[in-house]
């Protein structure tokens, strides 16, 4: 079959493109480039359009938004990484001067500390604040582990039925075994990452108003649709009734994306009151109830010829997301480096803390200094130059050179 | 108090901590310590005046603001929430972070860490109060001229600091700049393009 040149013939049809993937060509001639001084905008420098409004400070983050009637909530956490809850009375708290509604927010098992309890709406921040100490909780507490290493001993307390070690990932490529033999030279290290918390400058916060049926929620989000759509099933109510806005951001890494339980606090307790409520979570909140990055614990194996070919890799892994699944990490060691042979097992380790949170580039940050902490460790191994050993086993192709080609690379450039 | 503020022509973080007793750190420790009732309280070094309410004036952005305010009430919670001046962020809200920094007395404070009394017959400029009319401030002109911000939260706090370093300095080093902006945190990394707005302003302030 002829091929077809993409540029050449605009009618190129994606059916005969679908059925026929090779029918299409690179295209035989660079389309003429404008000379980069006659470019209008490219290379130029443009003033962002809200840059007065930020230097001035009447760009309105959620936080500085103030709208009449306009109530502030405070949200009651559970100070105990694992307990049952018994009871919740809210009675003092709701007669207290100013306070406007309380909301129960749990039962059962409670599995980190910082899990919400209830909360709080009151004329002022202050007074919701006072009246969260008059909020009487009965826990009975148990047992808890936030140890990582802890919650792999077979007496640890159990935050999942099915274990608190749990496969999350695997892949093979080639002949592990095979790979280890053909080698000259087996070296192994293992690399470990801590938890970081995303701290953003702006703390997570929201503002919630209704108008009859309509939900209007000022929200500090990275994504405004997935905190519609999770208000919309969290309340029962369909999403073209729900309305979230986002005007600026105070950073979010990844922590603000996806819906927020202190989101539905603000919007149950407008509900309620018939009136606006804002949450504004504090530092401390920050700092433990809005997720992280998990941690990782990666042990790479290679097995190497004296030249500095990789023939075996093997990656295993112990992340730790808290009560969530952590990261996958084994995508560099996969994909970056020419390698024929190549495991991976990854694990999540369950402990009674809130759970990780994509943070820019998850399992990527992590992965990467696994990976290239070891590749300068197997260098001086094998007393071979760094970027000698990099070159060597350079892939233009994802997948360890059998996936496909990168858009941009430029290691061998270096 | 008025015996140290007397002494000293501004408050310090230091002053501010020993005021209350040492140990008893952060602004809402104080209205839980002090009660009702008007007392006095031996606290260290001098004697507090105890209160349950007062009124107060500020002179904030050149107009002078009267208010009721409460024991343990920040400058920053004063700022904001019953003078709406939003430009100055509660980031951290326990003086690390430099994202509610404003002049008093021409020198820059963290407004989290400074109670609303303590503002008292100073005078308090904010973010809003920096431009006049829609000229702005060469401060703010470099910020936009080098798009020093990012997120643009921490922006209002940096830009404070920098005007009261170049009032302090006309000229300053890079190591000058960076040492008059050690308070302010920046999360989004922002930081060489803020140190290029520094000194372009300072460029630009001496030249008129």
């Amino acid at each position: 079959m002829k091929k077809k040149h993409l540029i050449e013939d605009p009618h190129l049809e994606y059916m005969e493109l679908a059925q026929n993937p090779g029918s299409q060509t690179a295209a035989s001639q660079q389309p003429s480039a404008q000379p980069a001084a006659e470019f209008k905008h490219i290379g130029k420098y443009t003033p962002r359009i809200d840059g007065k409004k930020i230097v001035t400070g009447t760009a309105q983050f959620t936080q500085d938004l103030y709208v009449d009637g306009m109530l502030q909530a405070k949200i009651l956490r559970s100070p105990h990484a694992c307990a049952d809850l018994v009871s919740i009375d809210l009675s003092q708290a709701l007669s207290y001067p100013g306070v406007k509604a309380a909301l129960k927010l749990k039962e059962g098992r409670i599995k980190w500390a910082g899990e919400q309890i209830a909360a709080v709406a009151a004329v002022d921040e202050k007074t919701a604040e006072e009246a969260l100490k008059l909020i009487k909780v009965e826990y009975k507490v148990l047992p808890h582990v936030v140890s990582e290493e802890k919650a792999m001993e077979q007496a640890a307390p159990l935050i999942q039925d099915q274990g608190n070690v749990q496969k999350s990932n695997e892949y093979n490529r080639g002949d592990i075994e095979k790979g280890f033999k053909e080698a000259d030279i087996v070296f192994e290290q293992t690399y470990k990452t801590s938890w970081e918390v995303h701290q953003t400058a702006e703390t997570h916060s929201s503002l919630a108003k209704w108008d009859g049926d309509n939900l209007t929620v000022w929200d500090s989000t990275q994504a405004v649709q997935s905190v519609r759509d999770g208000l919309a099933r969290a309340l029962s109510i369909p999403a073209s009734r729900v309305k979230v806005i986002k005007h600026y951001m105070g950073g979010g890494f990844g922590s603000k994306l996806g819906l927020n339980d202190h989101t539905v606090v603000a919007a149950r307790l407008a509900r309620e009151t018939g009136r606006p409520v804002k949450v504004v979570l504090t530092r401390q909140e920050n700092s433990y109830c809005v997720g992280y990055r998990p941690s990782a614990r990666m042990t790479i194996k290679a097995g190497v010829k004296k030249d500095g070919t990789l023939v075996a890799l093997h990656f295993k892994n112990y992340n730790c997301g808290g009560i969530g699944r952590g990261d996958r990490c084994a995508e560099p060691t996969t994909d970056v480096y020419r390698c024929p042979n190549v495991k991976v097992e990854e694990y999540s380790v369950f402990v009674n803390t809130c759970g990780s949170r994509a943070t820019r580039a998850p399992g990527h940050t992590q992965g990467t200094f696994g990976l290239e902490g070891f590749m300068e460790e197997l260098a001086a191994r094998l007393g071979m130059d760094p970027l000698e050993l990099r070159r060597k086993n350079y892939s233009a192709k994802e997948k360890g050179d059998t996936g496909n080609p990168y858009s941009t690379k430029g290691l061998d450039q270096c | 108090m008025e015996n140290s503020r007397k002494k000293k022509k501004t408050v310090t973080r230091r002053a501010f901590l020993q005021s209350l007793s040492g140990g008893a750190v952060g602004a809402g420790v104080a209205s839980r310590v002090l009660g009702k009732e008007p007392r006095s309280i031996q606290s260290g070094p001098g004697e507090m005046e105890v209160f349950s309410s007062k009124r107060i004036a500020l002179t904030v952005n050149g107009k002078k603001v009267g208010f009721e305010t409460e024991p343990g009430e920040t400058l920053l919670q004063v700022l904001r929430d019953r003078l709406r001046l939003t430009g100055t962020k509660r980031t951290c809200n326990r003086g690390e972070c430099g994202g509610c920094t404003v002049l008093l007395d021409g020198k820059p404070v963290y407004s989290c860490h400074i109670l609303a009394i303590q503002a008292e017959g100073k005078d308090i400029l904010t973010i809003e109060g920096l431009a006049s009319g829609d000229k702005l401030h060469p401060v703010q002109q470099a910020f936009i001229d080098k798009d020093s911000y990012q997120c643009g939260f921490c922006t209002p706090g940096f830009i404070m600091s920098s005007v009261a370093l170049l009032d302090k300095n006309k000229q300053p080093s890079l190591d000058e700049i960076k040492a008059g902006l050690s308070g302010n945190l920046c999360r989004c990394g922002n930081y060489q393009k803020i140190h290029a707005a520094v000194a372009a302003a300072a460029d630009a302030m001496r030249r008129g």
